[in-house]
């Protein structure tokens, strides 16, 4: 009978070349699941307070998720920690593709780096021997490149998994991430710089080992019924139309509670892109650096980017480890990038609708162009995007002028001018070097109000999610330990979560409740609150699974990860239990960001994201979000002090995290 | 283009230049009077100036009828009267007020009730109230930022009511201002800084608000040419006499022609945040002129766009693309700040300056009620002043 988990981690001193194994007790596992939670547990423990982020002491871990391999679905994601030299605190960043497993199949649960080599180097995993190698003659190389090459040097049946990073991360771009398959990245909390500064340029590992589940039959029954659900897939809308159903949604006074079954359809039938033009008519996607809106960038500028040109350039469709639904596909764009690459990743919306929309760009095939060159570089897509549109608007308020830009015009929507400074800031160059680190460093040595142009949190740009749409964003890019992502909750979030269907002493939606007034998503409230405790919570636990949130969209009656995690461990814990397990997660994440010096408090959108002032027309016309009130009673949920933030003494007791509380 | 009407009036005469001040005896002469009450505070006498105003009465033959050096920063009804009294009981004929503006504004007040017979300044408060000729009043600024040399108004508080009074009418003018860069010359760097900002601040807004005319547009233009070129000069080099003299000059002239065009709401925001928070006006001025100025940007961008020229100079006004001039100008008034901020800490935001966020509903209520909102190009309600406010609480 097996546990899901392989018990310990591998720990990597790159400054000393040492390596050795560190088993990890099974209760750490039970306080912490693995992949997120084992890694909060792991660093909190290891990086001293106020550790450079760049500098020997932070570490960086990659981590499998507690039921990868264990024959659960949607369950493949890798997730790389580490202190972030973007925020100064928790970073956190996870991606799909086929890492997590090989992490396991080594008999892993998590490879943790510490330490600075001289040269640079890669570990190499292979037939149960660790190994750090001289990886001088691909420093420089793009990820894709850097990937082949170590491919074609393995040997062995078993194709090996491969995660490294581009020349962002070489060159310490803070908004770096690292990349695995040919280009997926783990983009967020510039973790790349991180690996870069370590000199380490990649992790390949081949193994063999297997996760043996506590119940297997039971795991297999419990993902056969959630396949039915997944292949469940009627004729839907043609790209297009998509457009419509998001001016629906902004007209309609009402709305009922969503059911993400419609958003599984539409992600099976395009990928994310599928709400492209949805999300910009209905106020989701930030349009013009978050000044406009769909007024400014309404059906027929955005067709251009409309699902079906995704799909029609597609030449294959994958999946990742475990996943039945296959949101990810190959492009080819040869033709759309003068020859210069021949395929790329299919564009996330965040990508296309950071290098579309919020710089005004109507071109698509120079999204697909950027896409690919982004990728090389290990570079994240949503904060480059995001600072091109900072950059821009700097040059509109003329506080860049071509001087400063050598040359380069950056108007709206100027396609030419965008790549070309996309470009410059891979390779830092010129005004690349200012913005190679997100716009709120840009905006620290820009100075004088410029910061008031930067849609950041935290150092973090901001996701191509509105807040002032759906305020619950705007509560999770400032509350959650790693701020600025759209990955943890908002109230849409909850509505397809159905949590209440699983889980006790969460706000419940019931058949009469099924409708509700827009208007009401818009008052800070308690309820909003406890939405945004149990996402929080939620995602702690999807992300110590090693779980995809598309998955879990279809709601816990469909997508069983309490009784999976049972059945793979054998544990028999309540889903409220669960739940406690991502209060503890999410609360140990955050005594990290006290003990390193950040103060939560001080951690909020800029006023514009807010609705200050609110807009004038389009489909957040007229709305403020009262971020400070919802900040204080998402902190009192989890009975940390509501003005501060912090931890409290008695919630950590309560969860049992005994030895933070030193720190605090 | 030129307004359909407009008056301009200023009848001052100016005295500028390195011992301008040894005139004062000569200009009261032609006034026809001798017996001159001087009228200070006691930063004035710890500097020093007061010897300067003392030395050109020396070999004039002519006496100072008496000295009132204890005018409070925040002036008074209570003040003016005390002095009125001193003016009276001397046989005083005539006022010469030595400062910033608080001794001016209260010299003002002086010659009101003086020159009514009054001892209730209360009555006159208000526009046109003054029906009598004023007693002769001379002004010898020893700041470079308030104007008050050259205009027709004064504030002063009712200790009563605890409220400020507002006077205005042409007969307030002083007949003499002398503007003497030994009188500016030991002002601290911050406070050079701040009152340089107001005056920025008075002839901007003189230039984009809605009374603004050809005449104030001149002024005001040759005004900002003048602080762009020497308030950093100032503020880093007190003891450079040219930068003090041109200060001195701009200040006059953004005076005339504010007075003239009025203000908008930079100083609606600023007299609310400096009654509520008791923040220095010329501090609040800097604060929030560049976002004033974004704020009524689109009724005004033209005029914004052409300020760029004094502001910035010749090869950054040819080099900046026409549409982007305006916001070109407000950079440079940005980074204006940013130096001064550098220089001497004037802060750039109000959380800088002290102010306490939940004070924030309170200015914006009183700032929509504040009179030189009639004069702003668009609009301001209390929600706008708030997300005004909001912007001007952090950098």
């Amino acid at each position: 009978m097996g546990h899901a988990y392989m018990g310990k981690v591998l720990r990597v001193d790159l400054s000393s070349g040492k390596i050795q194994e560190e088993v990890i007790p099974d209760e750490v596992y039970e306080k912490y699941l693995s992949g997120l939670g084992l890694g909060a547990y792991m660093l909190y423990k290891n990086i001293p307070k106020d550790a450079e982020p760049l500098g020997p002491d932070n570490m960086l871990g990659f981590l499998s998720g507690l039921l990868t391999g264990t024959g659960s679905l949607f369950t493949g994601r890798w997730m790389v920690v580490g202190k972030s030299p973007l925020t100064g605190g928790w970073g956190d960043a996870n991606c799909g593709g086929t890492f997590s497993p090989a992490i396991k199949r080594c008999g892993y649960d998590g490879i943790f780096f510490t330490g600075i080599s001289e040269k640079p180097v890669y570990l190499s995993v292979a037939k149960g021997k660790a190994e750090i190698r001289d990886a001088s003659d691909l420093w420089g190389k793009d990820a894709i490149e850097t990937e082949e090459i170590l491919l074609e040097r393995s040997i062995g049946k078993k194709k090996p998994r491969v995660v490294c990073i581009g020349p962002a991360g070489e060159k310490l771009s803070l908004i770096s991430g690292i990349s695995n398959d040919r280009g997926r990245m783990a983009a967020r909390s510039g973790l790349g710089a991180v690996m870069g500064s370590k000199k380490l340029k990649a992790v390949i590992l081949s193994g063999v080992k297997r996760v043996t589940p506590h119940n297997r039959d039971k795991m297999k029954k419990l993902s056969k019924k959630c396949n039915k659900w997944v292949q469940f897939q009627p004729p839907f809308l043609t790209g297009p139309m998509t457009a419509y159903l998001g001016a629906m949604l902004r007209i309609l006074p009402t709305q009922m509670v969503q059911d993400g079954l419609l958003y599984k359809i539409m992600l099976r039938k395009w990928g994310t892109v599928s709400m492209n033009q949805a999300s910009i008519e209905m106020g989701d996607a930030p349009v013009k650096n978050w000044l406009g809106s769909n007024k400014d960038f309404g059906p027929k500028k955005s067709k251009p980017v409309n699902p079906d040109v995704f799909t029609e350039c597609e030449t294959v469709k994958y999946h990742c480890y475990s996943c039945p639904l296959g949101c990810g596909g190959i492009c080819a764009i040869k033709g759309k990038t003068g020859g210069e690459f021949s395929e790329t990743h299919k564009p996330e919306y965040e990508t296309v609708l950071a290098l579309g929309g919020l710089c005004m760009n109507e071109d698509p095939d120079s999204i697909f162009y950027m896409n690919e060159l982004l990728n090389r570089a290990g570079m994240d897509t949503i904060s480059a995007g995001s600072t091109v549109a900072f950059a821009i608007e700097c040059f509109e308020k003329a506080l860049l002028t071509t001087e400063d830009t050598d040359g380069l015009e950056l108007s709206w929507g100027n396609t030419e001018a965008i790549v070309a400074l996309l470009k410059k800031m891979i390779k830092r160059e010129g005004i690349g070097d200012l913005l190679a680190d997100g716009s709120k460093k840009a905006a620290e040595k820009l100075g004088l109000n410029s910061m008031h142009y930067a849609s950041q949190v935290g150092g973090q740009d901001l996701p191509m999610h509105d807040g002032r749409n759906d305020p619950g964003y705007n509560l999770h890019y400032a509350v959650e330990p790693s701020p600025g992502k759209h990955t943890i909750g908002s109230q849409m979030y909850y509505e397809m979560y159905q949590l209440w269907k699983r889980v006790k002493n969460v706000p419940k939606f019931g058949l009469f409740s099924m409708i509700y007034h827009k208007n009401g998503k818009y008052v800070a409230d308690e309820t909003k609150a406890a939405f945004g405790a149990a996402c929080s919570k939620y995602m702690g636990l999807l992300n110590g699974a090693g779980a995809c949130m598309f998955g879990a969209f279809m709601g816990t009656p469909r997508f069983p990860i309490f009784e999976w995690f049972n059945a793979a461990t054998g544990w028999n814990k309540t889903p409220e239990e669960y739940m406690e397990i991502g209060a503890r997660i999410q609360t140990l994440r955050q005594a990290f960001n006290v003990k390193q010096g950040i103060k939560p408090g001080e951690v909020k959108a800029g006023l514009r994201a807010l609705g200050l002032p609110p807009q004038k027309e389009g489909a957040n016309k007229g709305r403020t979000v009262d971020l400070e009130t919802m900040m204080s009673d998402y902190w009192r949920e989890f009975g940390w002090d509501p003005q501060t933030g912090e931890p409290t003494t008695s919630s950590l007791d309560r969860l049992g995290i005994e030895d933070s509380k030193n720190n605090l | 283009m030129l307004p359909s009407y407009y008056e301009f009036f200023n009848p001052v005469k100016i005295l500028s230049g390195n011992k301008a001040l040894d005139n004062l005896p000569y200009e009261l002469d032609q006034l026809g009077v001798s017996r001159p009450i001087i009228v200070s505070d006691k930063g004035v006498v710890k500097a020093g100036l007061m010897k300067h105003v003392k030395a050109a009465f020396d070999s004039s033959g002519m006496t100072i009828g008496a000295i009132f050096d204890d005018v409070p920063p925040d002036s008074s009804s209570k003040v003016v009267n005390d002095i009125a009294v001193v003016y009276r009981e001397n046989g005083c004929d005539a006022i010469v007020a030595v400062g910033g503006g608080s001794p001016i504004d209260t010299a003002k007040g002086v010659n009101i009730v003086i020159s009514e017979n009054s001892d209730n300044l209360m009555e006159f408060e208000g526009a046109d109230r003054l029906k009598k000729p004023m007693q002769p009043f001379v002004v010898i600024p020893t700041t470079a930022g308030t104007g008050s040399e050259v205009t027709l108004a004064a504030v002063i508080k009712n200790t009563e009511k605890n409220v400020k009074m507002g006077f205005a009418s042409h007969l307030l003018f002083p007949k003499v201002a002398i503007l003497d860069p030994r009188m500016t010359i030991t002002m601290p760097p911050h406070i050079t800084a701040a009152t340089g900002m107001d005056a920025l601040s008075h002839a901007m807004e003189s230039y984009t608000c809605l009374q603004k005319n050809p005449l104030s547009d001149a002024y005001a233009f040759a005004a900002i040419k003048m602080i762009s070129e020497n308030l950093p000069k100032a503020v880093e080099d007190g003891n450079d006499e040219d930068a003090r003299s041109a200060m001195a000059n701009a200040s006059t002239m953004a005076g005339a022609a504010f007075s003239n065009s009025m203000c908008g709401m930079v100083h609606a925001l600023g007299h609310s945040v400096g009654a509520i928070c008791h923040i220095p006006h010329g501090m609040a001025m800097s604060i929030f002129l560049p976002i004033g100025l974004e704020y009524n940007l689109e009724k005004t961008e033209k005029y914004v766009a052409e300020l760029l020229l004094p502001l910035g100079g010749m090869e950054e006004y040819t080099k900046m693309p026409e549409e982007r001039r305006a916001a070109r100008t407000i950079v440079l008034v940005r980074k204006l700040q940013q130096n001064l901020y550098d220089l001497c800490g004037l802060p750039r935001n109000l959380k800088e300056a002290g102010v306490p966020r939940n004070k924030l509903e309170s200015i914006a209520q009183a700032a929509i009620n504040d009179g030189t909102l009639t004069f702003n190009p668009l609009e301001m309600d209390e929600k706008d002043a708030m997300n005004v406010l909001n912007e001007a609480y952090t950098w």
